[in-house]
Formats: C-alpha cells, sequence, structure tokens
C-alpha cells in the first residue's frame, strides 16, 4: 500500500499559492511531513482528508483516486486537523461513540470497548463523563488524537498532533502511535524536527507549497555528513558572519551565538567539523526558502 | 476619558452597521408614514402628536436589537480581540475606560434612534408631495411634537437598555448573555401585555412595563381625535413613574457595572482552574484492537439515527434553548391557567378553548426558537470547528442534512407536545376533568406540529442557500417581517403566495374543528410538499470540507441538478403546484376570491350603479312561509320561501329589484314560472382569475312584474334560492352552515337597494370618488324614514311560517310554535307556526341538541315556555339563562307591558362569532359568551344573566316596538335593552355588583369616541355602537338614579304603550322616546336630560382630600374638599368647560367593605347624597356615624368622568 501525490497545486483564492507541484511517494509507516509556518502543510494534509480540492494533479492511494472518490477514502481515514473544535455540551465519552459510529464501528458493544480503550490510552477516561467544553486545550488535544485513531484507520493524517502536549503526553503519544498497526500509511505533520527523528521512517520538507527534500532521515544525515560547521560568536558579528557563509541556524548559548554553517570544506576561522543532526538538514532547506534566523 | 470618548465615536461613525440601523429605523417609519399606515383613525393626522409617539415606542421594542448590537460589542471587543490585556500597559484610568466606551456607544445608539424622526419627518413630507396619502390626512409639523416623545418616552428606554447590555456584558463576559437580556425585557412587556388586557390590573401594568408603551397606551386611550392631534402625551401620573422608576433601574445597572467593573477582572482569561496532573497514569499496554467496521447502506441509517439523536441532545443542553422554552412554558401556564376573561370572568379550561391560547405568546418563542437554532443546527459544525474532524467521515451529504433537519423536527414535535402536557395539567389542577384527547392530539400533531415544521423548513432553505449564520437568521427573519407587513399594512392576503399561511380556524366544543378541516389539510399538504422541495433543492449547494465559496457551491449545485435527490425535488415541486393548483380553483374560482381593493371598489362600483334605486318605490312583504332543506353534512341548503307582496305607497309598481349576495342562486316564480330578469351590475374581472373569467353570479335582479302592481294590489310569489358550501374561501371562513350548529340568518332575497352595503369610510369613499357620507340614516323627522322598520325595509309586520327539514339527528328551530315533528327518511321535518305578526326578522337553526326547559308564569296567569337548546357537555350554567328568562319575562311584563309570546327559546351555536341575536321569541346565542363560564367567585358579573335579559328585553325593544330607519333609533332598541337587563341583573345581585359592569360600560364608551373615524354625534343622533351600548346604558342608569324607578317605568311603559305592535306608521324614533322621558322628568333636572342626550357632556370631578375627627364613640366629622367642574365636547372631542350654576353629584362617605350573607362584596356607605354643586373647588363638611375609609364626589361614577380613579380619596384621620 502507498499514497502517491502527482504535481498537486493548489492556489487560494485570495492569491497565495499553497501547494506548487507537489509530488510525494508515501508508503507504510511514518511518514514526517516537516515544514516551517505557512508551508502548505495543512493545505497538502487537508486535500488529501478529502476537505478540500486541489487545482491539478493527482493523489492515488494505490489505484483508489483520493480526489474523485473521497467517499472511499473517507472510510479508512483517521484524521486529526490541527485546529478543531468538539460539541461543548456532549461528554468526551458519548462524542467518541458516536464518532466511532460515524468510522463505521456498528456494534454496539465492540464500539463501548473500544472507546474506553482509546480513552485509557489517552488517559482521559478518568474525564470520561465530563462535557467537553470544560477540557483543557491538552485534554482537547488528547481527544483529538483517539478520534483520529478510532474505527479501522489504515489511512491517518495527524497535523501538529503534538502541540499543546507536556512532554509526558508527548512520549505517550509517541507510543501510542508505534503501537499502531503494520499495515498503516501514517502522515504526520509538525515543526518539531524531534517528532520526526524518534518517529519516522520516512520524511519530506516542504516550504513554500514545495517539496524540498523527500526520503530517510539517515538518507538526510547522509548528504549533510562531511558539510556542517559550528563556532561560537559575538552577537554583533552575525551581520559579517551571513554575508560570507551559509548560516543555517544560530542559537543563544550563554549570551554568545552558536552559529552553524553549511559548506564544502572546513572554513576555517575557528569552525568545527561537527555531526549533522535532523535540525541541520531541515534548516539547511529551508534556508534556500527563507531566512531562518531570527534575532 | 474624551480621548476614549472620541476614538468610539469615530470607530462607529466608520462603521457600516451604524448608517445601515440609522437607515433601517428610517426607512421604515417613512414608509409606514408615508403610505398612511399609522394607527391613527380618519379624524386623526398620521403626524399628530399622539402619533408620533406610539410610534416611536413601538420602534423602540426594536431598539432591544439593535441597542443589544450597539451597547454590547464595545467592551466585548476587547475581550474577543483580547485588546483587553494591552489596556494594562496604557496609561489609560479605569473611569476613562469605563466612561468612554459606554458614552460613546450611548450616543452612537442616539444617533440611531434619530433615524425614526427624520423617517417620519421625510415620511410626512413625501406621503403629502407625491399624494400617495391625502396631503389633508397630515397636520402641521412641529419639532416639539418629535422631540417631546424622544426625550421622555424613547430616551428613558435607551438608556434602560443600553445600561442594562452594558452590565449583562461587564458581570458575565458572554456575548451570549445580551441575547438573554433582550429576551427578558421581551417577556417583561409581554407579562405586561398579558395583565393590561384586564381592567383591574391598570395601575402596576402602567408602573411595570419597561417599554413603557402600556402606560403611555393607558395615558392616551380615552383622547379624542381632536385631542390627538392637539396635544403632545401628558407625561405624569403612572407615565411619569414609570419612566423614572426605568431610568433609575438603569443607574442602579450602570453604577453597580461601573462599580464591579476593573482591567484585572474583566480582562483576565477566563481559565477556570484546571485539574492538576491527571494522575492514574495507568500503564496501557494492550495492543489497539481491531474492530469490524463496515460503510453499507445500515451505516448510512443507523448514522443518520445516531447524529439526529446527537443534534437533539446539543439543543436540549443549550442553556439558551432551555432559557428561551422556559419562558415560553411559563407564557403557556399564564395563557392556559387565566385564558379569555370576559367583565373579568374566567371560563373553565375546555381543550378547545386551551388549544387557542398557544397563538397567544407560546408562538412567539416557538418563532425564535425555530429560526435561531435551525439556524445554529445547520452551522454547529462549522461554528465548533467539529466540521474540521466530521466532514471527514464516510456519511453521505444527505444524511448530514437530514440528521440536521430530524434533530429539529424532533425539537418541532417537542414544542408541540408541550402544550398537551401543560394543558392536562391545568385542567387538572383546576379541577377539569374532561379532557378532549381528541382536540389535543389533532390541534398538536396535525395542525401545529406541520406549521412548526414549514417555518423549520423555510429556515433551513435559506441557510442552506445563505451559509453564513448571522446573515442566514437576519434573511429568515425578513422574510417573516416582508410577509406580515405586506400581510397586515399592505392588505395582501392571498395565502397561497404567503408562506406556510393558511386559512384561520377555530375549535368548537360543538362542531370539534368542522369544515376548517378540509382547508388546513390541503395546505398543510401544499406548504408541506413545497418546504420539502425547498429543503432538498437548496440541499444541493451544500458542500462541505474547507476553502468553500459561493461559486464553488453553485458549481456543486449546477453539477447536481440531475441526481436523485434533484429529481426528489422536482417531483415535490410539482405536487406542491398540483395541490396549489386545486386550491388554486377552489378560492378564485369556486369560492370567488378578491383582493381587499376589489372588493372596495365593488363596494363603490355597486353604490355608483344602482344608488338611483334607493328610495324607487317597492312592494312590502305581508306573509312568509319558509320551507327549508339544511344538509348539514353537506352544508348546504335549499329554500323555498312563499310570499305575499302589497303595494303599500301610492304610485303604481312595475318592477321588483331582488338581491342576495350569499346565495348560490336564487328565482323569483311568479304561477310556477320563472320570472325573467336584468342584471344591472357591471364589475371589472377579479384579478387572480387569471385562467378565464368566472361565470357572473347576478346576486342583483331587477325583474319585470307579470302585472303592474297598483296601489293596494297584492301578488303572490316564490323565492328559491340555495346555499351551498363547495371547497373553502381564502380565509377558510364560513359560519352559517356547519355540520353541527348551523345557524342561517336570511333564506330568501331582499327587496331593493341597500344603503347598508356602501363604503362607509369618507377616506375610501373619497378614494372611489364618492361624497363623503356623515350619517347612515336620515334625521329623526324624515318622511321616507319614519315610515320605515330600522332592521328590514322589506316589510312592517308580517305573518310567517317555517317548514324546515335537517338531519336525523338534529333539531331544527324557526321563530313560532313547533306544530308538527316528523321522520322521512333519514331526514327529520319541523313545521312551526307563528300566530301573531312579528317584524321581518327570522333564523333557522339546526344543531344536535339537548334541551333543558322550565317555564314562566305572566300576571294574567298564563305559562311561558323556556326552552334551552345546548350541547349536551355544557350544561354548567343552564341555571343562568333560565332565571335571566323567567325573571325577565315576570318582571318586564310588570312594568313594561305584557310579553307577547308563550314561549321563549335560547339556542347555543359555535363560537365562529360571539354575539347573540334575538329574533322574535328564538335566540341564538354563541357558544363563546359564558355556557363555560367558571363563575365561581362570588363577585364575578353574571354577564350571562345580564345578555340573556338584554335579548329577552329585545322582545319588547325591537319587537313590540320596532324602531324606525332614521338617525338614533336603533338607541330604542339597543339602549332600553341594555338598561332594562342591567335594571334586573341589579335586582338579582344588588347595586355593587353592577360596578365592574358600569366600569367596563364607561371605558367602552371613552374608547370608542377616542377610535371614532368621523365624528361623535349627540346620543339622540346615536350612530355607533359605543353610544346605543356604552353610553346608552350609563345615562338611562343615571337618569333613574335622578328621578327614581317609578318616573322612569313611568315613562318607558307611555313610550311602550304608544307604539307597541304598531303595524302602521310612523314607526318610533329617538324624539318619541325623549318626549317620554321628557315629561317625567321634573324641571330641576332636566338640564341633565339634556345635557345627556342632547350635548356631549363629561365631568371632571376630582376629591382632593378627606380629613375626619373622631368626634364622640362611632361619630365621626369629615371634612372633604372636592372639584367639580363639567365639560362639554364638540363632534370632534373638543371641550370647553360649561357655565352653569350648579349641578347636582353625589358626596359618598364610605365604612371599609365586607362581605353579605352570598359572600359578595358589599359597600357601605355611611353618607351618599347629591350635593348641587358649582364648578371649582367645595369643602363639604358632614357628621357620620361609623368609622369612614374613602370619601368623595361621585363615588360610584354615575357621571360620564374620564378619571374615574381620582373621584375618591382615603380619609386622614387628625386628633
Amino acid at each position: 500500500m502507498q499514497l502517491s501525490i502527482q504535481n498537486l497545486s493548489k492556489t487560494y483564492s485570495n492569491g497565495v499559492k499553497a501547494l506548487n507541484n507537489v509530488s510525494l511517494t508515501i508508503p507504510k509507516g511514518m511518514f514526517g511531513l516537516l515544514g516551517p509556518n505557512g508551508a502548505g502543510k495543512s493545505t497538502l494534509m487537508r486535500t488529501i482528508a478529502t476537505l478540500q480540492d486541489a487545482d491539478s494533479g493527482s493523489i492515488m492511494l494505490d489505484d483508489l483516486n483520493v480526489l474523485e472518490n473521497p467517499q472511499a477514502i473517507r472510510e479508512r481515514l483517521g484524521y486529526l486537523p490541527q485546529d478543531f473544535g468538539l460539541y461543548p455540551k456532549i461528554s468526551a465519552e458519548v462524542m467518541l461513540d458516536h464518532i466511532a459510529q460515524m468510522k463505521g464501528v456498528g456494534n454496539r458493544s465492540e464500539r463501548k470497548e473500544l472507546v474506553s480503550n482509546l480513552l485509557e490510552k489517552v488517559n482521559l477516561y478518568t474525564h470520561r463523563k465530563k462535557a467537553l467544553g470544560t477540557y483543557s486545550g491538552g485534554m482537547r488535544q488528547r481527544f483529538g488524537i483517539a478520534q483520529a485513531l478510532a474505527g479501522n484507520p489504515n489511512l491517518i493524517i495527524v497535523d501538529e498532533p503534538t502541540a499543546g502536549l507536556d512532554p509526558t503526553e508527548r512520549n505517550r503519544f509517541y507510543n501510542l502511535l508505534s503501537e499502531i498497526g503494520e499495515n498503516t500509511i501514517i502522515i504526520l505533520s509538525t515543526h518539531i524536527v524531534e517528532d520526526v527523528s524518534t518517529l519516522c521512517s520516512n520524511m519530506a520538507i516542504i516550504c513554500n507549497g514545495e517539496v524540498l527534500m523527500d526520503g530517510t532521515p539517515s538518507d538526510g544525515l547522509n548528504l549533510l555528513k562531511q558539510n556542517i560547521f559550528a563556532k561560537i560568536i559575538r552577537k554583533d558579528e552575525l551581520e559579517s558572519y551571513k554575508e560570507n557563509y551559509k548560516v543555517i541556524s544560530t542559537k543563544l548559548k550563554e549570551g554568545n551565538l552558536a552559529l552553524r554553517v553549511e559548506a564544502d570544506t572546513i572554513p576555517g576561522e575557528g569552525f568545527e567539523h561537527v555531526e549533522p543532526n535532523l535540525e541541520d538538514v531541515y534548516f539547511s532547506h529551508i534556508s534556500k526558502k527563507v531566512d531562518p534566523i531570527t534575532l | 476619558m474624551l480621548n476614549i470618548f472620541i476614538f468610539e465615536l469615530r470607530y462607529r461613525f466608520s462603521r457600516p452597521a451604524t448608517y445601515m440601523y440609522f437607515g433601517i429605523l428610517l426607512l421604515v417609519s417613512l414608509l409606514l408614514f408615508a403610505s398612511g399606515s399609522t394607527p391613527a383613525t380618519e379624524k386623526v393626522f398620521h403626524n399628530a402628536p399622539i402619533t408620533i409617539a406610539n410610534l416611536m415606542l413601538v420602534v423602540s421594542i426594536f431598539g432591544i436589537l439593535i441597542a443589544s448590537a450597539v451597547m454590547g460589542v464595545p467592551m466585548y471587543r476587547d475581550i474577543e480581540h483580547k485588546t483587553g490585556t494591552f489596556l494594562f500597559s496604557l496609561p489609560i484610568t479605569k473611569s476613562a475606560y469605563f466612561m468612554g466606551r459606554f458614552w460613546g456607544s450611548f450616543v452612537t445608539l442616539l444617533f440611531i434612534s434619530l433615524g425614526v424622526v427624520v423617517g417620519i419627518y421625510l415620511g410626512t413630507i413625501i406621503g403629502a408631495a407625491t399624494g400617495w396619502t391625502p396631503a389633508e390626512r397630515y397636520g402641521p409639523n412641529l419639532f416639539m411634537n418629535y422631540f417631546h416623545p424622544w426625550y421622555t418616552l424613547v430616551l428613558p428606554n435607551l438608556w434602560f437598555f443600553s445600561t442594562l447590555f452594558f452590565a449583562l456584558i461587564i458581570f458575565t463576559k458572554n456575548i451570549k448573555a445580551i441575547y438573554s437580556g433582550g429576551i427578558i425585557v421581551f417577556i417583561l412587556y409581554l407579562i405586561t401585555n398579558f395583565w393590561a388586557s384586564d381592567l383591574e390590573n391598570k395601575e402596576l401594568v402602567q408602573i411595570l412595563d419597561p417599554l413603557g408603551l402600556n402606560s403611555f397606551s393607558f395615558q392616551v386611550e380615552y383622547l379624542t381625535p381632536f385631542e390627538q392631534n392637539s396635544y403632545r402625551v401628558d407625561v405624569s401620573g403612572n407615565l411619569l413613574i414609570n419612566r423614572i422608576l426605568w431610568v433609575l433601574v438603569g443607574l442602579l445597572l450602570f453604577i453597580a457595572s461601573y462599580m464591579r467593573f476593573s482591567f484585572k477582572y474583566f480582562f483576565q482569561a477566563t481559565s477556570k482552574k484546571q485539574k492538576v496532573a491527571e494522575s492514574d497514569d495507568k500503564s496501557v499496554k494492550s495492543l489497539l484492537k481491531k474492530v469490524t467496521t463496515s460503510f453499507t447502506n445500515v451505516y448510512q441509517r443507523q448514522s443518520l439515527i445516531t447524529l439526529s439523536k446527537l443534534e437533539i441532545k446539543n439543543v436540549l443542553k443549550d442553556s439558551y434553548f432551555r432559557a428561551i422554552l422556559l419562558g415560553g412554558v411559563v407564557f403557556l401556564v399564564i395563557d392556559f391557567w387565566i385564558g379569555n376573561t370576559i367583565y373579568s370572568v374566567p371560563n373553565h379550561p375546555s381543550t378547545s378553548f386551551l388549544m387557542q391560547f398557544k397563538g397567544f405568546d407560546y408562538i412567539i418563542f416557538v418563532f425564535i426558537i425555530l429560526v435561531f437554532f435551525g439556524g445554529e443546527t445547520l452551522h454547529r459544525d462549522k461554528g465548533t470547528g467539529y466540521s474540521s474532524i466530521s466532514d471527514t467521515f464516510p456519511i453521505k451529504d444527505s444524511v448530514l442534512i437530514a440528521s440536521k433537519f430530524f434533530g429539529m423536527a424532533a425539537i418541532c414535535f417537542l414544542l408541540a407536545t408541550l402544550p398537551i402536557v401543560v394543558g392536562l395539567v391545568v385542567q387538572t389542577l383546576q379541577g377539569y376533568y374532561n379532557y378532549d384527547i381528541g382536540v389535543y392530539l389533532v390541534d398538536s400533531y396535525l395542525i401545529s406540529f406541520p406549521d412548526y415544521l414549514q417555518m423549520l423548513m423555510l429556515v433551513f432553505a435559506v441557510h442552506l442557500i445563505v451559509n453564513n449564520k448571522f446573515a442566514g437568521h437576519a434573511v429568515s427573519i425578513g422574510l417573516w417581517l416582508v410577509m406580515i407587513v405586506l400581510r397586515d399594512f399592505a392588505d395582501y392576503n392571498f395565502n397561497l403566495f404567503f408562506f406556510s399561511y393558511k386559512p384561520n380556524f377555530i375549535w368548537s366544543d360543538m362542531n370539534g374543528l368542522g369544515h376548517f378541516g378540509a382547508p388546513l389539510l390541503w395546505f398543510n399538504l401544499y406548504w408541506t410538499a413545497f418546504g420539502v422541495f425547498l429543503i432538498l433543492f437548496f440541499s444541493l449547494f451544500f458542500a462541505r470540507g474547507s476553502d468553500i465559496n459561493f461559486r464553488k457551491r453553485l458549481s456543486k449545485g449546477k453539477s447536481r441538478l440531475k441526481s436523485s435527490t434533484a429529481l426528489v425535488s422536482y417531483a415535490l415541486l410539482f405536487m406542491a403546484l398540483g395541490i396549489g393548483a386545486y386550491i388554486f380553483n377552489t378560492v378564485v374560482y369556486t369560492n370567488g376570491y378578491m383582493t381587499v381593493n376589489e372588493s372596495e371598489k365593488r363596494q363603490s362600483d355597486y353604490e355608483k350603479q344602482l344608488k338611483q334605486y334607493e328610495f324607487l318605490a317597492q312592494p312590502k312583504v305581508i306573509s312568509v312561509n319558509v320551507n327549508a332543506e339544511i344538509f348539514p353534512k353537506k352544508r348546504d341548503t335549499y329554500s323555498v320561501v312563499k310570499v305575499q307582496l302589497v303595494n303599500k305607497t301610492d304610485e303604481a309598481i312595475d318592477s321588483l329589484h331582488l338581491n342576495f349576495a350569499e346565495a348560490s342562486y336564487f328565482h323569483a316564480i311568479y304561477n310556477k314560472d320563472t320570472l325573467a330578469y336584468r342584471y344591472p351590475l357591471t364589475y371589472e374581472k377579479p384579478k387572480f382569475q387569471i385562467f378565464g373569467k368566472k361565470d357572473v353570479k347576478p346576486w342583483y335582479k331587477i325583474y319585470a312584474l307579470p302585472s303592474t302592481m297598483q296601489p293596494g294590489d297584492t301578488l303572490e310569489l316564490e323565492f328559491h334560492s340555495a346555499l351551498i358550501n363547495e371547497g373553502f374561501s381564502n380565509s377558510g371562513y364560513s359560519r352559517e352552515i356547519v355540520f353541527n350548529g348551523t345557524f342561517i340568518g336570511q333564506s330568501m332575497p331582499s327587496i331593493g337597494y341597500n344603503s347598508g352595503s356602501e363604503l362607509t369610510s369618507d377616506e375610501k369613499r373619497k378614494k372611489y370618488e364618492l361624497p363623503e357620507k356623515p350619517d347612515d340614516l336620515p334625521p329623526h323627522d324624515d318622511p321616507y324614514g319614519v315610515r320605515t322598520m330600522l332592521f328590514n325595509d322589506d316589510a312592517d309586520l308580517v305573518t310567517f311560517e317555517a317548514t324546515i327539514g335537517t338531519s336525523s339527528d338534529q333539531i331544527a328551530v324557526a321563530p313560532g310554535y313547533l306544530q308538527k315533528e316528523w321522520t322521512e327518511g333519514d331526514r327529520r321535518y319541523f313545521h312551526y307556526v307563528q300566530d301573531s305578526k312579528i317584524d321581518l326578522f327570522y333564523n333557522l337553526v339546526s344543531a344536535d341538541y339537548t334541551v333543558s326547559s322550565d317555564k314562566a308564569k305572566l300576571p294574567d296567569g298564563s305559562d311561558v315556555n323556556i326552552d334551552i337548546f345546548h350541547l349536551a357537555s355544557h350544561d354548567f350554567n343552564i341555571d343562568r339563562f333560565t332565571s335571566a328568562f323567567k325573571d325577565g319575562i315576570e318582571y318586564f311584563s310588570e312594568v313594561y307591558g305584557p310579553y307577547q309570546f308563550r314561549q321563549m327559546r335560547l339556542l347555543e351555536f359555535p363560537r365562529y362569532a360571539n354575539f347573540a341575536q334575538s329574533f322574535p321569541n328564538t335566540v341564538p346565542y354563541s357558544e363563546g359568551f359564558g355556557w363555560i363560564a367558571d363563575f365561581s367567585d362570588p363577585d364575578d358579573f353574571d354577564y350571562i344573566y345580564f345578555v340573556t335579559a338584554h335579548e329577552l328585553a329585545h322582545q319588547w325593544w325591537g319587537h313590540q316596538v320596532v324602531p324606525n330607519s332614521t338617525r338614533g333609533a336603533n338607541l330604542i332598541s339597543e339602549s332600553l335593552a341594555e338598561y332594562t337587563a342591567l335594571v334586573l341583573s341589579e335586582r338579582k345581585y344588588g347595586k355593587a355588583n353592577m360596578k365592574t359592569f358600569l366600569e367596563e360600560e364607561l371605558n367602552g364608551y371613552l374608547r370608542g369616541r377616542a377610535f371614532e373615524s368621523k365624528k361623535e354625534n349627540v346620543f339622540i343622533d346615536c350612530n355607533r355602537s359605543y353610544q346605543w351600548y356604552r353610553k346608552g346604558s350609563l345615562i338611562l342608569y343615571g337618569l333613574r338614579d335622578f328621578i327614581g324607578d317609578s318616573l322612569m317605568n313611568k315613562a318607558i311603559r307611555g313610550f311602550r304603550d304608544e307604539f307597541a305592535h304598531k303595524e302602521t306608521p310612523p314607526f318610533a324614533g329617538s324624539h318619541d322616546l325623549y318626549r317620554h322621558f321628557e315629561t317625567v322628568t321634573p324641571d330641576s333636572l332636566k338640564y341633565y336630560l339634556e345635557d345627556t342626550w342632547k350635548k356631549i357632556t363629561l365631568y371632571e370631578n376630582k376629591a382632593e382630600n378627606a380629613m375626619a375627627r373622631k368626634i364622640e364613640e362611632g361619630v365621626y366629622e369629615i371634612t372633604i374638599k372636592v372639584n367639580s367642574q363639567k365639560l362639554y365636547a364638540d363632534s370632534t372631542g373638543q371641550e370647553t368647560p360649561a357655565i352653569y350654576q350648579g349641578d347636582y353629584v353625589d358626596i359618598g362617605v364610605f365604612a371599609a367593605e365586607d362581605k353579605d350573607e352570598n359572600g359578595r362584596k358589599r359597600t357601605n356607605p355611611l353618607y351618599l347624597e347629591k350635593h348641587k354643586l358649582a364648578p371649582g373647588e367645595h369643602t363639604i363638611t358632614l357628621k357620620v356615624q361609623g368609622e369612614p375609609v374613602k370619601a368623595g364626589i361621585d363615588p360610584l361614577n354615575k357621571l360620564i368622568d374620564r378619571k374615574k380613579d381620582d373621584n375618591t380619596v382615603s380619609v386622614e384621620f387628625e386628633e
């Protein structure tokens, strides 16, 4: 099973080009979609989730055309949107039961079991009788995760799933995702590199609606193996470094800046070679499109 | 502060909404005033100060909506945009922020309210200039006429609303609280409105109405046309207290919100304390189990059910829904508990009455719920953000929409069911166990439920196409407003074109839903089919997901125009059109629908073309023999009436003019030959007959007589006619022939031109180029009028007999004595003969009756049979009807002259009309007027006894003495009947019990003259019901108080003896009765007779204070300071103080009230004597035995006084 996206483009009526000729092949397993805010991740995910149409291009799940046959995709889909709401007056248990029914779990007792199972997994079981309107942001997000997993989805799309979760809950979520059966495509969008490095066997980086990189995380790392160099500088030196080097990221460190640059050979001037991490891969790609350095 | 104030103003005045509100108010008032659609009667200017004030106040109801938007938003804007947090850091003080925001918004609101002022002003200018409304209907435009009501009435309202909404936002920080606030104000208004319908609650209502509308109405209700044109509303008394009260409430709210408000409090994030550490970390080891899923049709069906249930839950759990529903239920309970009172007497809670009360207030709440929650439901997923999840579910669009609809349909079902529950509870608590389950079920589920569903369908269709919640609400409310305005102000009433409108219906215990069932069924089918079409068709344009815009939905819709949903919707549209075609045919063709304008135009054509025949010499009927076949189930009647005519004129007559507008057909037959006729009228074709013109029904026929009738010649003719009901009319109304309770007033053609069918409104007459018609009847000495009888100019007195056939389960009744009763097949026949002469005024009645009989004894020892024909279950008050007949026949015979018949009958008829009418020895009496009244309070005014006595009295006043056809003559019939019935009631129940009745009469008279659209005649020329009923009973009762019973009786008896059973002219007129009163009235009291009969006289009597001092045990000296002034009014209501030496006026001192042996309230006068009082102030000192409590001038309101409440004061004691 694989999802193949061919030449997908989308321009909104306000002129924003959200997707520009995007092509991706997504195999079974966890797929990370990395990109800064406004990169087009959500548009891509909404399009796959049948919430909106593309201007051109196609999305195929094996032989199934997603854009022409939304109903068939919906039957297999689990989706956690970036922004969502719930009925404030309804309890979590009732709502999830309802959603499970919407996702085709017709047998009442089976559904009941599924609901308590899911609520336990996202650690909401003790709060299951409460109206959703009283939930905090984190609890709501966890409910969102639970509903996305309800039924038998084998295409799971989760848009910024870890937003608003504390570290414990994030771990719990990672564990949960990793439990999901083999024969499933999971697409996870995030701008948190750690999410991808922890979970994903495949990934893509998109920015300004274009795919900048596509492959396994180790492919990305291998490409940069020799090319990342670091140095600590004073803040006021940044401008001149930016002129002379391809600076991909800066971090504040004890009042000074930890600078990382990409170069074919060691630049000297006190730069040291470092092992690249996934963050470097990410910044290396998006720095071609946007200036990631803000102070 | 000034900065924020200016900032707020600048912001407001840059917003289009501000101008939009202003513009709407301007446009609405402009249209109302330019088109002349104000409540002003014809002699009142559209821009009279009172009319302007009235409209401004009514518009302030909508002011609630605008104020909630303008006042609620400014503070909330800062919460919503989270700008509040920045305000901490700015150098703004709390008071600057609060005051700036408040006053900025308030000033904006004041500006918006000026839209009404400008609109009215422009409306009067444009209306007069374009000739839309006759220019003489506008008076001078004075600045103060606009400014005064604005600052005395509108400004306090706006202040109260503003502070209320501001406070609501500050205290709740929730924009939704504003909705509830608005609803609460509206409910308060409805409650006061409700109480206002009963005279006894006047005081409280005037003070508590938050809009001041009821207080205003009470303040101006008796103003005559002249006064409405000349004076601004007098803001004093209760109106002033009301205004001050609500301004103070506003001030309180203002201060409270100011105290409560602080930046910290207000802008603090409303985070509830979150549960710390979601504990019990059950280490979950189990993997997610595989579950079985299926997406077949069963899944879609199952989803439809669960989605609908969830939707119901969503609505039921909404606190605003609960609040509004609670409001509705409160009103249901109140309306069901009290219902309609007549003379403050309630009815037993009969189911068919209760169901009607749903339409009072409950329906408003239903409408609010359906409009708002219909839209809310459709937008819920988008609004909450849940749609981004739910739109990816594999359910079909149709299932999604259908579930929303079914969810709300279940709410409709609940709303339709609640009145049953409340009704059963109210009936049980009131000890009424005759639950009519059939009526409950039919009314709730076959009438109300479809009605609510149709409302919902339109709301859904609107929201499906508009797809924006607030715009959707606005459009749905707008659609209904347009329909209401078109119907109520523009006289459009063709139900087929007004969504979900149906013909009216009235439940009757006698006739059930009767003939109203059929039109309701057809219209419900029609609107339901159309409504479903709307939903299905507009659901084609539904699209889910994100990034949806109008164009996308349009193209989506287009692509679905051939889908199965679309095909079903077309099928329903065709079905609706088919049913509509049937309705159109029956309403327009079978039942001859005409617009309001067309009917008026035809009235004017009738007058223009036929008035020439008004005084044409015509023969008079001298004998009548009716043969009528009534078919109650088919609602048809066929009559053959044999008449004998005689030429009583001194001219030869060669043509006979007959008219019978209600008949389906009629013919005149002479010697078995149908006579040839000419139809003299030509009308324009009715506009709605667009599919060809229907055959004209000649309803006015000019026959050439077989031979010329010389003076004194007689002629025998047969009139064949039929009343046939087919299908139904636009109004659905028709009351004469019904399944059970037929009451036909006319079964033969009438002779000649009838001036009663002319247009009466002078404004309309002018529009159709007819001369003004100041009076309907000629002066008292008009020779034609004097020799013509008032109720029927076709005959003087006649001999009468009737044979009536009806269905075997019914009894048929006509005037006369029953000779024979027999059955032929499934038909039952009755033959009645009247063996003495009567006026030509008869009726035919047929129903399934139970008869309760009794007898009265005449002074000569002979018996009079009394029969009450009624519905078996309506046996609550039979003794009241019977005793009125018994007491009346005996007493009236003794004092006014013997009763002329050997029987007296009263017959119940369905409450499609609320009246009783007195035919010779036969009184049809409406079901709605006392049959199920609950007289458990001994102080209740027994209006059954009174009305029955009134109808009985007509056997003397109307039948023994028949009034002639001149101005004022009707007082012989109505005022004497009213007076003699009042005397009879007083004999039975005592003077004190008459108080409610007399107050109603006074109120009726004063209101009647306030609404006078032409001119008020003096009593002797009376021409309006408020004069001959209301004023008549007051002044005759007053005269009796002056001259005493025996002189009154002497005069009336003398008058009766002069005219009773008179067969030849001249017949009695108002001056004849006056002559008899004048003879018996002593000279010292003649002024009263003249004041009341020949002038319009009012008194301004007022008690200033009363001081008492105890002289010895049980003896008090009391000093009363009073003011008295008599006024004369002209026909427009302009008053001038009278100049006179002194009039007799009661001075009274009263001890505390107590109860008599019957448990009735008893007033205990310690002193009640007439004093001759000159105009001005008087101080009167008296000694009384017993402790005085109240004292005053004319304390029993015997004189006509516009402020009757200030006549007495409580007695104060000095040491």
